[in-house]
């Protein structure tokens, strides 16, 4: 819908209510009587209660004003109405006894999981047993696959960490524990959680550094990992 | 039953009804705007209002639905009814004011006007779901609400007899079942709106319980009517059929029968049986659940009176209720299907084997309530006191869950009417940034400039591009990102033109990002909520008035950061205002500007 239909449509409805207004002072001031003599002493309090109606339902009362006014005739059918208006409320909740429990489902079905918007990047979990060694200053422990094409980086977050997020950046250079121009970006870490990132295919085997990097506030290096073999490891 | 119409026609039972919901609402609040405030400080006044406003109206709006099975099922719930009109205006003005509330805080004071807004903010997704199923979930909830409200600013702007009167009966009753539709609406709008948003199953828990307690309610009066108007009696060849037998009938007292498909009240008056229609002409309520009081047949609804064997109201009053002859055969009760003509005096018929009842069961008003009297029967009043305070400890629970398990507020800061003076160097690219003198508060860092209400920054800005200027404008910060929403543009001061490149640009490398586009004025801090479906019109408004788009980029704990989205080095970015809110998978390079996290976007797609 174009922004300009529905500003028409707006004016249209500010129009209808302004005529609706302009109609309401005298009706509410002098006309009402004419139509119910029960208006006609009316005090103010009533004629500013039914002053919202009358701008709403202008065109009914002005179509009964020009009839001279005349009083609404006794409901002769007011038994059949009544009859009509039960039918119609028993028919009313038992539609909405099926469609709103329909929407219901619609909605709960569909509605947006709360903890998918993960930041991507995220490969299939390693299959098999891997050796895992700490990472000074994180809750993070972290083993790697390789060398050569299809070398991995998993991770295993075991609590959840101060930052609220952590980039982890591979550095070619060995021994360089920043961010630098050369750096490839490997995925961001949360947790607790299992991570597996793969390391780029340029990367030598036991070659650069592995960089942990805070985004928010002050950016700075968590931790830096070397990619030799840890010590003591299989 | 007034002669001359007053706004509100008060009597006791009204005042002590009207102080009730008073009551009522002031503990509801004060229980929720309590433990919000204590369980999350940071709530902002108009967050509280919108999200009070809103439970209220809808708790109210149960209540209301609540009340008339229940006076089928149980007549000592009566008093609830007498003045139900005055609990749906209540209700309209919450209703109101949650939507007035929330159409300036989310669609006003952008680049479209408010009311254009709340109807074109979710245009792209008006029949999306017709497509793709799930879309269904971003089907444009405020526009049902809107259409909820329209319903019921009519309900209650026809809420006074004078409507009754003037529109007639049957239409005023018609109008006013439109609150069905208002309700099915109004479920609608919070199933796709708060509920899509709302983490808890807490909501959609008590909306579900709610639900089921009207229809279920609702479905079993109906059952209770239709079997009543399926006991029916072969009608004798003179048009009369057997309505009663004399021990059926107790003095003063109505029964209803069902002749010839027609609901038909009989009354005993002083040994002779009256027979009229059971539709009291006020609002159709059923005259045979009444009692005869003041020598008159009196409507167990409101309290509208009409003489037994005429039909008619007594003067002043004009209203006339169409009777029916009446024979009496040995215990047996005739009654002809055949109206006679309105207002035509009926003898009745003589009951000579009177029913023996014991007096106090029958006799007067007993346990029957009247409005306009000047106090409730004591069996009545006590019934209701204990009801009463029930639903107040209900509502209290109801209340403070809500406020338990509703959605931490956004953390961010806003010093909305304070300014202050920021001296720096003016860049355009990627954004508008502000890179602040080393030195003070802030020194060497990236503010992102944004100009007032929901819109970017001033369009003078940019074209100082490098220059070091000192401009008036207010902080707004989020976990370290910060950003200056720029008052006066043209006061802006240029101390030094070209003073120098920006500081170097730290390349992190080349990713993609999935995440919840976010206009990024309102994440800083302006807005609590700041994201999530209840905050889509704000967020679509801020975007297309050129408010910095965000990808907020969450861990599995929550927590998020935004990376705010530019184009590729020399190439402009726009997205579209109407993806506000949605989950964008977003490629493209990430970059460090003086400590600013941009992602210049290469390419982007949406997540269904």
């Amino acid at each position: 819908m174009k922004d300009q239909w529905v500003a028409a449509m707006w004016w249209l409805v500010g129009g209808y209510l302004a005529v609706g207004c302009a109609f309401a002072v005298p009706f509410v001031l002098r006309w009402c009587g004419r139509l119910d003599p029960s208006a006609a002493h009316g005090n103010w309090g009533f004629r500013l209660v039914i002053f919202p109606g009358v701008a709403a339902l202008w065109p009914i009362l002005l179509r009964r004003l020009l009839k001279q006014g005349s009083p609404v005739p006794p409901d002769a059918e007011a038994a059949a109405s009544a009859a009509f208006l039960r039918r119609l409320h028993g028919r009313a909740f038992r539609a909405l006894a099926v469609i709103i429990p329909v929407l219901f489902v619609v909605a709960l079905v569909t509605r947006p999981d709360p903890q998918s918007s993960k930041i991507a990047l995220q490969p299939a979990a390693l299959p098999g047993d891997r050796a895992l060694s700490a990472v000074n200053g994180l809750p993070v422990q972290l083993s790697v696959r390789g060398p050569g094409p299809g070398a991995q980086v998993e991770l295993l977050v075991t609590a959840p960490l101060a930052e609220p997020m952590v980039a982890l950046y591979w550095n070619p250079e060995s021994g360089k524990e920043t961010v630098g121009p050369d750096s490839v970006f490997l995925g961001s870490v949360w947790g607790p959680s299992k991570l597996v990132f793969p390391l780029p295919d340029r990367a030598p085997p036991g070659a650069g550094n592995l960089v942990f990097l805070s985004l928010s506030g002050d950016q700075r290096v968590l931790a830096s990992v070397s990619l030799n073999p840890p010590t003591g490891s299989p | 039953m007034s002669v001359a119409y007053k706004a509100v026609g008060w009597n006791r039972q009204k005042r002590i009804y009207d102080l009730g919901i008073a009551g009522i609402l002031l503990v509801a609040f004060g229980v929720y705007a309590g433990a919000t405030l204590l369980l999350q400080p940071l709530t902002t006044a108009e967050t509280l209002i919108i999200r009070f406003t809103a439970l209220a109206a809808l708790v109210l709006l149960h209540l209301i639905l609540l009340i008339g099975p229940l006076s089928r099922f149980d007549p000592r719930f009566l008093p609830l009814l007498y003045n139900r009109r005055h609990l749906g205006v209540t209700m309209f003005c919450l209703a109101a004011v949650h939507g007035i509330f929330s159409i300036i805080q989310f669609h006003a004071g952008g680049d479209v006007f408010a009311l254009v807004s709340v109807l074109t903010a979710y245009a792209r997704d008006y029949f999306s779901f017709l497509r793709d199923f799930r879309e269904v979930a971003d089907v444009p909830f405020e526009v049902l609400g809107l259409g909820a409200l329209t319903i019921l600013f009519l309900m209650a702007a026809t809420s006074h007899d004078f409507w009754l009167k003037n529109l007639g009966p049957s239409f005023w009753k018609l109008l006013h079942m439109l609150v069905y539709v208002a309700y099915g609406l109004v479920l609608a709008h919070v199933l796709f709106g708060a509920i899509q948003s709302e983490v808890s199953p807490a909501f959609p828990l008590l909306l579900g319980l709610g639900f089921c307690a009207i229809v279920g309610c609702h479905l079993a009066a109906f059952a209770r009517e239709r079997r009543r108007d399926r006991e029916r009696a072969a009608a004798a060849s003179d048009g009369f059929v057997l309505a009663a037998r004399a021990q059926e009938l107790s003095p003063d007292a109505g029964k209803v029968v069902v002749v010839n498909g027609e609901r038909i009240a009989l009354f005993l008056q002083e040994g002779r049986v009256f027979a009229l229609s059971n539709v009291c002409r006020h609002q159709g309520g059923p005259l045979g659940e009444g009692k005869i009081l003041n020598g008159c047949v009196t409507c167990p609804w409101h309290g509208y009176q009409y003489r037994a064997d005429d039909g008619c109201s007594p003067p002043p009053f004009a209203e006339v209720a169409p009777t029916y002859p009446v024979r009496v055969i040995g215990d047996e009760v005739h009654v002809s299907g055949q109206a006679l003509p309105l207002g035509t005096k009926s003898e009745g018929a003589l009951l000579t084997a009177l029913p023996t009842v014991a007096p106090d069961e029958t006799q007067g008003a007993g346990v029957f309530y009247v409005g306009w009297q000047k106090t409730a029967p004591r069996a009545i009043a006590a019934f209701l006191r204990l009801r009463g305070g029930l639903v107040l400890v209900a509502l209290c629970v109801v209340f403070f869950a809500a406020a338990f398990f509703q959605n931490p507020v956004d953390v961010g800061t806003f010093e909305f009417g304070v300014e202050r003076t920021f001296t720096g160097t003016l860049y355009e690219s990627p954004l508008a940034l502000l890179q602040v003198d080393p030195g003070g508060a802030g020194g060497g860092k990236n503010f992102v400039l944004v100009g007032e209400g929901k819109f970017g920054p001033p369009p003078g800005l940019t074209a100082k591009n490098g220059d070091r200027v000192r401009l008036v404008g207010s902080l707004i910060t989020r976990n370290g990102a910060a950003m200056i929403e720029v008052h006066r543009p043209e006061s802006v001061e240029v101390l030094e033109t070209s003073a120098g490149p920006a500081a170097p640009v730290v390349a992190l490398g080349n990713g993609e990002f999935v995440g919840e586009l976010v206009d990024t004025k309102c994440f800083f801090g302006v807005m609590r909520p700041a994201t999530g479906k209840v905050h889509r019109g704000c967020a679509a408004r801020c975007l297309s008035g050129g408010v910095p788009p965000g990808l907020l980029v969450r861990d599995g704990e929550g927590n998020g950061v935004v990376l705010l989205l530019a184009g590729e080095p020399g190439k402009p970015f726009k997205i579209d205002s109407e993806l506000a809110a949605r989950t964008l998978a977003v490629r493209g390079a990430l970059e460090l500007h003086s400590g600013t996290p941009v992602l210049r976007v290469a390419s982007f797609r949406l997540q269904p």
